[in-house]
């Protein structure tokens, strides 16, 4: 049986370039053999300690290297809406029984509500408009362009495609899980819409109030309900908010002033 | 459930960016010497994760996989060939120049860098990934997929091209820190 030869100091130092102290080397005999020699060998054991040190010197000037400031956030604002979003779902994918009777009855309940206009005029100047222009756009409206559980991504996606999106949430509403945002249009101008809540029972539209000049400014909010719907409306910086919803119940939990 | 599952998915995102963006920009810069190309690697890195991190089974390994596809983005944007010329393992450096700590010390980031970037390219990648601590030479195998052997080969010749080129070449002042100002 022929024994195999010693390893040399230099083969030694060879394979100690790769070493760090900590490591895991039970599967590599030839690590192990060299750390051997080099705890028995003075000259090697010194010669390791120079090049640790060497190694220390430019790690150190590797961890210098200066990272931008906002990259972390950037990767974050640019990679996590992408990620969590999808533009464009087909109506038929997002088809949810419980969700079109929940529609279908805030629908009824917003044409019932007392303030109720039967039609919508070209410009809205009321809360009455926009409210009928809301159980319109719910009646007719074919699906989301975009769906996310987080409402900051949908708010990210509006801001994208120039359609106005809340820039806060009264109460707990920032908490209330979101489902999917539209974007539509009264009289050619941009109206964003959030939709909220199991089986998307609630809606916030939102509209630029320099594309409506006419609505009424109010931060108090005017709350119009009956049995099957309710209805809130608000102003807020540059913004006019309208969230209707068919679950009162889930409103109050969310939404407080 | 769905959206816990996305509430899960978006917290391990956030986890992952906060911990291994910075060691893979100083990699990117290591490679590329340029801040902007840096952030690019970085972020297309980040947003490869996001379209097909999930594909990966085991998330121990998501360090690994992240640098290893920083480094393919490097070399795809170089329009190099993968294949890198075989370093015979058994090569061994009899003659290390040798070469004061000091030297290093004395130096600043930029000169270190330039010193780095001057060593061939197929031993640089694995001399910078060894040099960010916490890298252990198996690692840096799979980041790069190559044998441990020829990790082991790389660095030992990697280092004594550093080692030449820092013992010709004086250290200099520099405002390297500047760079991403």
């Amino acid at each position: 049986m022929q024994n195999k030869p010693a390893m040399t100091a230099d083969q030694a130092k060879y394979i100690l370039q790769a070493y760090r102290a900590g490591q895991d080397i039970t599967d590599c005999p030839e690590m192990v053999e060299a750390v051997r020699l080099m705890r028995s060998n003075r000259d090697l054991q010194a010669w390791y300690d120079n090049e640790l040190l060497f190694d220390q010197a430019l790690s150190a000037k590797l961890a210098n290297i200066e990272v931008p400031e906002h990259l972390g956030q950037s990767i974050l604002a640019s990679v996590e809406p992408k990620a969590n979003l999808v533009v464009d779902f087909p109506w038929w994918k997002q088809f949810s029984p419980l969700g079109a009777v929940a529609s279908l009855i805030l629908v009824i309940g917003l044409s019932i509500l007392p303030t109720r206009h039967a039609n919508y005029p070209e410009v809205a100047t009321s809360i009455e408009h926009l409210q009928s222009f809301a159980a319109d756009s719910l009646k007719t409206n074919t699906g989301f362009n975009a769906r996310s559980t987080e409402w900051k991504t949908l708010v990210s996606y509006l801001n994208e495609n120039d359609t106005p999106a809340p820039t806060s949430l009264p109460g707990k509403m920032d908490s209330m899980p979101s489902v999917g945002c539209m974007t539509l249009q009264y009289n050619h101008k941009p109206v964003g819409v959030i939709c909220f809540g199991k089986n998307s029972k609630s809606h916030l539209f939102v509209i630029d109030s320099k594309d409506f000049p006419e609505m009424p400014i109010t931060t108090s909010p005017l709350v119009k309900e009956n049995a099957f719907a309710s209805s809130i409306y608000w102003s807020g910086e540059d913004r006019h908010y309208l969230l209707v919803s068919n679950d009162p119940e889930e409103l109050r939990q969310f939404v407080s002033f | 459930m769905e959206s816990q599952i996305g509430i899960q998915n978006k917290l391990d995102f956030q986890e992952l960016v906060s911990t291994y963006y910075q060691p893979l920009y100083r990699f990117a810069y290591s490679l590329a010497r340029n801040a902007d190309e840096a952030s690019d690697l970085t972020q297309q890195t980040f947003l490869i994760w996001a379209k097909k991190g999930s594909a990966l089974k085991d998330k121990s390994k998501a360090k690994s996989w992240l640098f290893t596809t920083l480094y393919r983005e490097f070399l795809g944007l170089r329009r190099k060939s993968t294949r890198f010329p075989h370093i015979n393992a058994e090569a061994i450096e009899h003659e290390l120049p040798s070469i004061s700590p000091n030297v290093v010390r004395s130096m600043d980031s930029k000169s270190a860098l330039e010193a780095l970037n001057d060593i061939d390219e197929a031993f640089r990648a694995p001399l910078i990934l060894f040099y960010m601590k916490d890298l252990p030479y198996k690692e840096i195998a799979e980041i790069l997929e190559i044998p441990i052997g020829t990790v082991m080969s790389r660095l030992s010749r990697g280092k004594a091209q550093l080692k030449t080129i820092l013992s010709k070449a004086p250290a200099k002042e520099s405002d390297f820190e500047a760079h991403a100002k």
